[in-house]
């Protein structure tokens, strides 16, 4: 399987056949608009914003179901106080929701959000995947998939060759990471980054025993770009195949160039947030700050992908209001609730998706921590959320409700969630073809733009 | 063995004894040379050689990109003259006389004789110092030992016993894993890194073993052991194996003084301490009676601590192991998987008793001498540091700033949290470039504290004159491609260009070399191995 695609043929159908899209596919709630055309530019939408939160994070004391008794049975150590448990310290109870559902305290921040209708979560959200590895868990989430076998692309790559327009923006996906997640494997244009200051050449600018030299910088890139303008010696590309290039070293060298003189059009180091958003001094709350900048820069950007990687494995020491979760908690609501803050009126125009490859297993261990599981929860922000109540059909922790004997059941797969909200957010029209092999059933967790 | 204890001379010459006694002297004798330079000089020495246009330099390239961290100034001559395969039998045999620089610049640092004479004391280490030299001891052996192979498999199991530093202050757990664990096993049976991983205090800490406990088992290290240390994750085991397993290991602690609290919701759980060492905690051992179905294994109960060898025994024996290492080793030195090169592997693994090096063999001999069962390999952020350093005759105390070049590409080794280790795919690393870029333009301005170049000495060497002449120089020494060979073109011609433009901008000559030397490091053609 090692199949070979020019630019051109990326951006025309024989990718999309090559890759599944339209091809057998079959549609539900997505049937009827399928054979419309590409979006205008000009229509409204959202721009997607993905964390990925890595590890499998535990849904059960992100979302607690207080309302259910055996939520207690099976977690002695772990669970959260009920919202109205006097015994408890008001700090550590979960925040009420609906009257079934808390908020873990760390989430404070979005709990306001929730009631103002911006922030909701969906429950019992999962894949079909039941090897509870992660990494075959994520490899079936990142690629949009029911399990493993299948399309080697990842779901948001797919989205984004199914919208590219004529002109594609070099900035068009950005992902806040050391190495590009899988969920964007295959795209034509997706740029890797840390930091949006340090995103340029840095040319020697003072030799040993040298005066100081003009900024090289410009010739310097002049010269990539020639080199990188050659076609490629090397011929082996595949979309496919993810230990290869999915295409030549040279085009990914040009794209690089084209992001960094965007970038610098930016002046990132000069960003200042707005509105008192306070972002915390983490990895997450630098990302999202970023990710502020470029959407107010008006660069083109429509999808961004940020991770919080591995503390969410929370096999022992998970700890309950504090420690370990708690934390990681704590700075995703932080920088969640900074970000909103920030963008005012701008997050009109935005949709975040929080994910995860799994939750974790029902009972606690004997190490006071939680194994891999199945089902967790989904967070959604935006003021496109139908907010008001916790959604999903949560199967409820009883013995005989449990797969497996010991993990929340998936009740609603994670695609229903993303074909939601590219179509109706992100305005993919052909939204059902980013999951072949899948008919996603729309649960209106958001509106329509 | 301690890696860096130079081998009598009579011992290398027995391993080497396939080849020919010209080709004894001739090795020999270069590195001699060499080696008497850097005894009075106390820096590093690059014996350069003109890169011959011959069938067997391409190959001599070939095999330095896979089964080394690339070529050194002059090497490509020097191995297609002995020839490819004996350079590969000698790394195979792993005996060379090591390159002082090795020992000189390694043994002396902090980490490195604490872990050596006095483990108990790397925990005093401050944290970044404990990181920045684990790291430095990497880069540093990957750059200057003649054990070449040997340092692509350190770096190889490192990542499959893959340890992230930063999970919990365990950074002188790595040290000590990457000293007692990975280094003494890498070329042996493949039964001894395995057990000696399972035990060590990095990976009990690391997946949570150490917090194994009878009642509800944590399955943590269970599961990581048989999907990315031994079967693979599509053998064919499922959950049930996964938890009987875990049953297995548990009891297996680790030596606490209590010293670190985790804070669980009001209970303190302390974790571990400045003197790690595995033990067995029988109390907490489930000692009911068990089965595996995967492995066919029953289990008697109060079998204690023999329930884990015999899981452990099982597992590297098992056929689904020996394939998935040959896959895995197959990725890593031929760049895809050939199944016969696969199933060849696999037998001489199980039929030579877990033997890595049986395993490596026709992979190496069989695999990368043969150009159709080799696919392009795309450089990970260190392979590609490592092999310019190696390129340019680096001398490198392998310190803090070149470590942050490396981070700025993605690669910052010890710190990938998750427990598959930093990533095989390709595809995952399209957005170091520019990150590549910056590292060459560092280093051939000299703008990296403790790394210097000196790119006018294989200049002198070569007798490079005027600025074709340069551009032929760093073309052939650095990238080892002839000038008129296709990958080489599209380089020559913007170097040819950059140089006249920098000209006639009257930039200093060194900065003008600088920059042409960077852009044939950041080019396309030096991005792969």
């Amino acid at each position: 399987m090692n199949l070979k695609l020019t630019r051109r043929q990326v951006l025309t159908g024989a990718a999309l056949a090559a890759s599944g899209i339209g091809a057998g596919s079959r549609y539900s709630a997505l049937a009827n608009v399928t054979l419309g055309t590409k979006e205008t530019a000009h229509s409204a939408k959202d721009a997607l914003v993905i964390l990925f939160l890595r590890g499998g994070a535990d849904g059960l004391n992100m979302v607690a179901p207080y309302g259910d008794d055996n939520y207690y049975r099976l977690r002695p150590t772990l669970a959260l106080a009920r919202p109205n448990d006097k015994t408890a310290s008001a700090a550590s109870r979960a925040l009420d929701l609906d009257g079934f559902f808390g908020l873990h305290p760390a989430l404070a921040p979005l709990h306001s959000l929730y009631k103002e209708g911006k922030f909701t979560a969906v429950h019992g959200v999962g894949s079909d995947d039941r090897t509870r590895s992660h990494f075959e868990a994520m490899a079936t989430m990142e690629r949009g998939l029911g399990r493993q076998a299948g399309l080697a692309s990842g779901w948001l790559a797919r989205h984004l060759q199914l919208t590219a327009g004529a002109f594609e923006l070099p900035l068009r996906a950005v992902a806040f990471a050391d190495t590009l997640p899988d969920t964007m494997r295959g795209a034509t244009t997706a740029v890797t980054l840390t930091s949006l200051t340090d995103y340029r050449l840095v040319a020697p600018t003072v030799l040993q025993g040298q005066p100081p030299l003009p900024d090289r910088a410009q010739a310097l890139t002049e010269s990539l770009k020639r080199m990188y303008g050659e076609a490629s010696t090397t011929k082996e590309t595949s979309t496919l195949d993810p230990y290869q290039l999915p295409m030549p070293l040279e085009r990914v060298g040009r794209e690089t160039l084209a992001a960094m003189t965007a970038i610098q059009r930016l002046d990132p180091a000069h960003y200042r947030p707005e509105h008192g958003a306070a972002y915390p001094a983490t990895t997450l709350g630098s990302g999202f700050q970023q990710t502020a900048c470029l959407l107010k820069g008006d660069v083109g950007m429509e999808v961004a992908f940020l991770e919080m990687r591995g503390s969410w494995d929370t096999h022992f020491a998970q700890g309950r209001e504090t420690g370990l979760q708690a934390r990681l908690l704590g700075d995703l609501a932080q920088s969640l609730a900074a970000f909103v803050k920030d963008l005012d009126r701008r997050m009109k125009h935005v949709t975040v998706l929080v994910m995860t490859e799994f939750g974790r297993r029902a009972y606690e261990n004997y190490s006071l921590g939680t194994d891999h599981g199945r089902a967790s929860c989904f967070l959604l922000l935006g003021e496109g959320v139908v907010g008001g109540k916790v959604h999903g059909d949560f199967p409820g922790l009883a013995q005989d409700k449990l797969e497996d004997g010991g993990d929340l059941r998936v009740t609603t797969d994670y695609r229903d969630i993303l074909a939601e909200v590219l179509h109706k957010r992100v305005k993919n029209s052909r939204a059902g073809e980013v999951f072949p092999e899948y008919a996603p059933q729309f649960k209106g967790v958001v509106r329509e733009v | 063995m301690d890696a860096e204890t130079p081998a009598p001379p009579s011992a290398a010459k027995q391993i080497a004894g396939g080849l020919g006694v010209a080709t004894l002297i001739s090795m020999a004798g270069c590195d001699l040379v060499r080696d008497r330079v850097q005894q009075v000089t106390g820096r590093v020495h690059a014996e350069y050689a003109a890169l011959p246009d011959t069938p067997s330099a391409r190959e001599a390239r070939h095999v330095l990109n896979r089964a080394a961290f690339g070529a050194k100034p002059g090497e490509v001559a020097r191995v297609a003259q002995t020839g490819a395969k004996s350079w590969l039998e000698e790394q195979l045999a792993d005996n060379l006389t090591e390159d002082p620089i090795v020992g000189w610049r390694v043994n002396p640092i902090d980490l490195q004789e604490r872990v050596r004479s006095a483990p108990d004391t790397a925990n005093d280490v401050d944290n970044d110092q404990l990181m920045a030299e684990t790291m430095q001891a990497a880069i540093l052996r990957a750059t200057y030992s003649r054990h070449q192979l040997r340092e692509t498999l350190a770096d190889f199991w490192t990542n499959h016993f893959n340890i992230y530093a930063l999970k919990s202050n365990e950074r002188e757990l790595v040290a000590i894993d990457t000293e007692n664990v990975i280094r003494p096993h890498l070329f042996g049976k493949f039964r001894d890194l395995l057990l000696a991983s399972a035990h060590s205090p990095a990976m009990l800490s690391y997946l949570d073993n150490q917090q194994n406990k009878k009642g509800v088992a944590n399955e943590n290290y269970a599961r990581e052991l048989l999907e990315l240390h031994t079967l693979g994750v599509n053998s064919g085991y499922t959950q049930k194996d996964i938890q009987e397993v875990a049953r297995c290991f548990t009891g297996w602690r680790l030596k606490t003084t209590g010293d670190i609290r985790y804070d669980v919701g009001g209970v303190l759980a302390s974790v571990r301490d400045p003197h790690p060492g595995f033990y067995y905690d029988s109390s907490l051992h489930d000692e009911g009676a068990k089965f595996v179905p995967f492995l066919n294994l029953h289990l008697a109960p109060k079998a204690g601590e023999r329930d884990a060898d015999s899981v452990l025994e099982r597992l590297v024996t098992h056929e689904a192991t020996a394939r998935f290492l040959a896959r895995k080793l197959c990725r890593r030195y031929l760049g895809h998987v050939p199944p016969e090169i696969v199933d060849r592997a696999a037998k001489a693994y199980l039929k030579n008793d877990t033997d890595i090096r049986a395993l490596l063999r026709p992979i190496l001999l069989d695999g990368v001498f043969d150009p159709t069962r080799n696919r392009p390999i795309f450089k990970r952020p260190l392979d590609f540091m490592v092999s310019a350093l190696r390129t340019v005759s680096a001398d490198t105390d392998g310190g803090a700033t070149l470590q942050k070049h490396l981070a700025a590409m993605g690669q910052p080794l010890y710190q990938w949290p998750m427990p598959d280790g930093f990533p095989e795919k390709a595809a995952a690393w399209t957005g170091s470039l520019l990150g590549r870029w910056n590292f060459a333009l560092a280093l051939t301005g000299r703008q990296i504290d403790g790394t210097n170049v000196d790119l006018e000495a294989g200049f002198k060497a070569l007798g490079a004159k005027g600025d074709e002449g340069k551009i032929q120089t760093l073309v052939e020494s650095l990238l080892n491609l002839p000038m008129n060979s296709s990958e080489a073109r599209p380089v020559v011609a913007t170097l040819r260009e950059h140089l006249a433009k920098a000209r006639q901008s009257n930039l200093p000559e060194n900065t003008a070399i600088a920059e042409v030397a960077a852009l044939t490091l950041a080019s396309p053609a030096f991005q792969w191995r």
